[in-house]
């Protein structure tokens, strides 16, 4: 097992090398030098050839390509053109929302769409499974900003139970109970995605139920209950822990709308913001980081196959 | 065509999409006449009326009548939708079709697909507006280039299996060209499975676009958008809250047949179908 994660480590480098060509090659698409981009339309240029030699802009592509990637490496980002401080801190600083958000967005995922699945294919074509499936084929065809707004309208401005928008750290006044200001984003963020893990799980336990080990475990009369959760649902945890993880980076890009929808100061709305300022070595970063997630991501759900199954073996 | 009717007929809520979809494109194609007010005018003393006989889904805060821009927003959708659409089956078949065909060529083309597909859609959609800018053509390639390694990884799996069949051998014994075996016995055999697969992707498209819209990154806001009027609701969500709801619905309702849609062509064209797509 370890070897085959120091293998699979090793492995990820030619995919990280390979993503960062991508977004290193997204910035040099930008029209015009990016000496100039930097500098603003107000430059001279004599400035702007100053910068493109310091930036190491005349050099050859690969080995402008080279410089880069090792500073990326040593988690050097490059420096945003709007904020004048490097891009790693800038994002940061707005770590804390997206991290939280993810968080709880996970966690209504999770707490709706495990139970809500497992629920339908048990009490397969009663009224509860017809109204899961219902509800799953609706939260797959509503856009989530949408679906923002409506909790919005609802449950802040008609009913009052939580703020309409904004967040303070948790750290700041208000400790713990800053976390209401995310009750709503995260049910937006998440409803569409446990509509999604609820049908997965319905049709992966639906397979597993009809096997014959299951009516083996009824007929020597073990309790509904531990045929359900220890010898079905056990046994269909790999699409599910797989769904899961791609979910979480599903929820971190997602939460570029809803945090614009709730005015959260999130990595999302520094996305956006930056794509109206062309601030383009912050959507590289961000670009690169969310690449670098969505790797690892995959290597942790293999990882958690050898653990789950045993008859996986690397 | 006349099978595909017949297999919408015997499902009561397949038959509802479709029929809402012809509804679109009857209010897309004839936006002008269904509309009594230009969705552009901008009349500043009746802004943020609620919705009356004058005006039926009421006035956003320039004025301008939201059934209108609702109406108008339908025929954008639409044309980007299917635009985006035409775009990544196009380029999805092609480079699919190619990489499946001519291997070598194909695990480069493939892995490059891979690492697209390994930045999250919104993202990526984002990155590339922010390289051409806003408008109508941008948003079409950058949803298009998102889209496309999907439809090229579903072809580029059929290719694989087609190009083993007896047929295909036959064809190649006999020294037909590699363009058009491609062409005549691959993608024809592929179709089916493209063909639902793109009745999903406008679904998924439509949600994008929409949402780029109102993100503010899409077209301009002028020109009427379903995501644009959303993102104009937003801002008057206490005074005025039928802004955002009726283009919010167009929206859902046309996700929602597209799906439909989609699904009961699957299961007309090829049962088997409901283990790939």
């Amino acid at each position: 097992m370890g070897s085959y994660v120091i293998r699979r480590l090793l492995g990820m480098i030619p995919a990280m090398l390979l993503v960062s060509v991508v977004a290193f090659l997204f910035m040099h698409l930008i029209p015009g030098n990016p000496a100039a981009v930097r500098l603003g339309p107000s430059a001279t240029t004599d400035q702007i050839e100053r910068l493109t030699e310091k930036m190491g802009l005349n050099e050859p592509i690969h080995i402008q390509f080279g410089r880069w990637f090792a500073r990326v490496m040593q988690g050097d980002l490059g420096e945003s053109i709007f904020f004048q401080q490097s891009v790693l801190s800038v994002i940061g600083s707005r770590a804390e929302t997206s991290i939280l958000l993810a968080t709880l967005g996970m966690l209504v995922v999770i707490c709706v769409g495990l139970p809500l699945g497992v629920i339908s294919a048990v009490r397969r074509n009663t009224w509860i499974d017809q109204a899961s499936l219902t509800v799953s084929f609706l939260g797959a065809g509503i856009p989530d900003f949408w679906l923002g707004l409506l909790l919005m309208l609802v449950f802040a401005v008609i009913l009052g139970w939580f703020p309409t928008s904004g967040f303070t750290s948790i750290f700041a006044k208000g400790g713990i109970m800053n976390l209401r200001y995310l009750i709503l984003p995260a049910l937006t963020l998440g409803i569409p995605n446990a509509a999604l893990l609820t049908r997965l799980t319905r049709s992966s336990m639906l397979e597993v139920l009809s096997l014959d080990y299951v009516s083996t475990a009824k007929a020597k009369g073990l309790p509904e209950r531990t045929v359900i959760l220890k010898h079905a649902l056990r046994n269909c945890a790999i699409p599910i822990i797989t769904t899961i993880a791609f979910t979480l980076v599903i929820l971190m890009a997602q939460a570029v709308v809803t945090e614009s929808v709730f005015a959260l100061p999130g990595i999302g709305r520094l996305v956006i913001s930056s794509v109206l300022r062309r601030d383009y070595p912050v959507l590289q970063g961000v670009l690169l980081l969310t690449a670098f997630l969505y790797l690892f991501v995959n290597l942790l759900a293999d990882v958690a196959y050898g653990l789950l199954d045993p008859r996986i073996r690397y | 065509m006349k099978w595909f009717l017949k297999a919408i007929m015997k499902r009561k809520v397949a038959f509802m999409a479709l029929s809402f979809m012809v509804l679109l494109v009857i209010c897309a194609v004839f936006s002008p006449l269904l509309t009594a007010y230009d969705p552009l005018r901008i009349n500043p003393v009746v802004r943020l009326l609620p919705p009356s006989m004058e005006h039926i889904l009421g006035t956003d805060s320039f004025g301008r009548d939201v059934f209108s821009r609702t109406i108008y927003g339908t025929r954008q959708t639409l044309i980007t939708g299917a635009s985006i659409v035409g775009f990544s089956v196009f380029f999805g078949v092609l480079i699919g079709a190619m990489s499946g065909y001519f291997r070598p060529l194909g695990s480069v083309l493939m892995r490059l697909m891979d690492i697209l597909m390994s930045f999250p859609d919104i993202m990526l959609a984002l990155a590339l507006m922010a390289i051409f800018g806003r408008g109508l053509f941008n948003v079409i390639i950058a949803i298009g280039i998102v889209f496309t390694p999907r439809i090229a990884r579903l072809m580029y799996g059929l290719t694989l299996e087609i190009r083993e069949t007896t047929y295909v051998e036959s064809a190649r014994a006999l020294g037909v060209s590699h363009w058009r075996i491609i062409t005549h016995y691959i993608i024809i055999n592929a179709l089916s499975p493209i063909i639902v697969q793109a009745s999903f992707t406008f679904a998924f498209c439509i949600i994008a676009v929409a949402s780029l819209d109102f993100l503010g990154v899409g077209v301009p806001p002028y020109i009427p958008s379903w995501g644009g009027i959303v993102s104009e609701g937003r801002t008057y969500l206490t005074r005025a809250p039928w802004i955002m709801t009726f283009p919010g619905i167009a929206i859902v309702l046309t996700t929602l047949s597209l799906n439909l849609v989609g699904d009961a062509l699957r299961d007309a064209l090829d049962p088997r179908l409901r283990r790939l797509l």
